[in-house]
């Protein structure tokens, strides 16, 4: 059977590599996608959110920001992401911080300056994103424990 | 005799203190270049891919579709972008980069305006009497991407404004810690994918994503949700990452080049040392010599007249 060979990279590193990935879920500015195997070639926008991958049969998280999703000839899968974290570490007090100081700003920049009320939209955006897939590792730790 | 040992001395101790203060500034480059090293080896997977993503979509459709892809008929204005050092004593470092970027001025058909990153570069261009179009520094001391920015941003607003036909970027290769290479590469319009070489020693060779396509002989890429949109955000991000890797790839030779040149300097002054002290002892047992002579015929002149 086909494997997807997947790579996460952000400026600072690559966060991800692997050869033997079944399939890869992201969330693209026009929706979710889902590469599978025999993909065609493909780019597109990424949107703040969540990737999933599946590998024999056991799914993974992580939180992604903005960046671009490519699909090449060839079952390979490359996703450039401003800022990439895989499930295990993110941590929720980190990101509830975040998320407090990006309302902040929110709050006190509007209407005056511009640069700082998108730079803080584009944070609590990716904020948002972290938190919900930290969200899920919670969740699940339980289910796992029973 | 005592005046010229004291002379040597003096010279000695005034050679020890540089050897002192050029081991302080190896060690100190030494440490900064770790730093800058880890962070353009962290950052070159990223850029090269990036590149091939870019490679790849130029090759497989029509450059026209996009103003950074499109090639200008004929280039009346350049705009190049030279990294330097904020600060000398790094070798030939600024150097050959200055002499590389003057020899590629004199090349270019036109003018040419620069926006210099450092504060060697800006002088230089100042002394030539070219125009300097922005000038950034205090930037290369560790580098960050937010830093990094404004730079990749002006360039591509000047280029999309039709001020400027061609954007070259000149930095400072970083091979390895004793060899670095300044380069002088075509940063826009991102056209043509022969003319293209990439930041970061990786090489000339085809990217893999393309060859494959080659050999499954797909023609078409698909683009979420079109072209257009994509693009908009793809390259000028590319072209950001772009002077990002320059800046990264720059600041690292810059510490290598000065760690190298301040060993080189604490070397030499090693050897001075070993041969004033040399001298100084020669010239001590000389005294010394000359002083018994003095006693001893001063003695044989007392005995003969007795």
């Amino acid at each position: 059977m086909n494997k997807i060979s997947l790579k996460i990279v952000t400026p600072e590193k690559v966060v991800f590599e692997d050869a033997g990935v079944d399939s890869v879920s992201t969330m693209t500015q026009s929706g979710e996608v889902t590469i599978l195997p025999g993909h065609i070639p493909m780019v597109s926008n990424l949107q703040p959110g969540e990737a999933r991958y599946k590998k024999d049969g056991e799914e993974f998280l992580l939180a992604h920001s903005t960046g671009f999703l490519e699909v090449r000839g060839g079952n390979q899968v490359v996703i450039l992401a401003d800022t990439a974290e895989r499930v295990e570490e993110l941590e929720l007090e980190k990101i509830e911080a975040a998320k407090e100081q990006a309302r902040r700003i929110l709050t006190e920049k509007r209407n005056i300056d511009e640069v700082a009320f998108a730079d803080a939209s584009a944070m609590m955006e990716r904020e948002l994103a972290r938190e919900r897939v930290a969200k899920k590792k919670y969740r699940k730790l339980p289910n796992q424990l029973t | 005799m005592a005046l010229q040992t004291r002379a040597i001395k003096r010279r000695i101790k005034s050679v020890q203190n540089t050897h002192k203060i050029t081991k302080a500034m190896e060690l100190v480059a030494a440490s900064k270049m770790r730093k800058a090293v880890q962070s353009v080896l962290g950052t070159r997977p990223f850029a090269q891919l990036a590149w091939d993503t870019v490679k790849t979509i130029s090759s497989v459709t029509d450059t026209s579709m996009h103003p950074l892809l499109r090639e200008r008929h004929d280039t009346k204005r350049t705009l190049l972008i030279l990294l330097t050092s904020d600060r000398g004593l790094a070798g030939g470092f600024n150097n050959s980069m200055i002499r590389l970027t003057l020899a590629e001025i004199a090349k270019q058909p036109g003018e040419v305006d620069i926006i210099a990153v450092g504060k060697r570069g800006a002088d230089a261009i100042k002394r030539s009497e070219k125009t300097l179009l922005a000038s950034f520094s205090d930037i290369t001391n560790n580098p960050r991407f937010e830093d990094v920015l404004p730079i990749g941003k002006l360039a591509v607003n000047e280029f999309l404004k039709g001020t400027y036909d061609k954007v070259l970027i000149g930095y400072t290769d970083f091979v390895s810690s004793i060899n670095q290479k300044p380069l002088m590469l075509e940063l826009l319009p991102l056209g043509a994918p022969e003319s293209m070489k990439e930041i970061g020693e990786v090489g000339k060779k085809e990217p893999r994503a393309l060859a494959e396509l080659r050999k499954a002989n797909v023609r078409e890429y698909l683009f979420e949700p079109d072209a257009k949109t994509v693009l908009d955000r793809l390259l000028p991000r590319l072209i950001e990452t772009m002077v990002y890797q320059a800046v990264l790839e720059s600041a690292a030779s810059e510490h290598s080049a000065r760690m190298m040149a301040m060993r080189n300097a604490s070397d030499a002054a090693t050897d001075m040392i070993d041969s004033l002290t040399l001298i100084y002892n020669q010239a001590r047992q000389a005294g010394i010599t000359q002083e018994i002579a003095e006693i001893s015929s001063g003695k044989a002149a007392l005995e003969q007249n007795s």
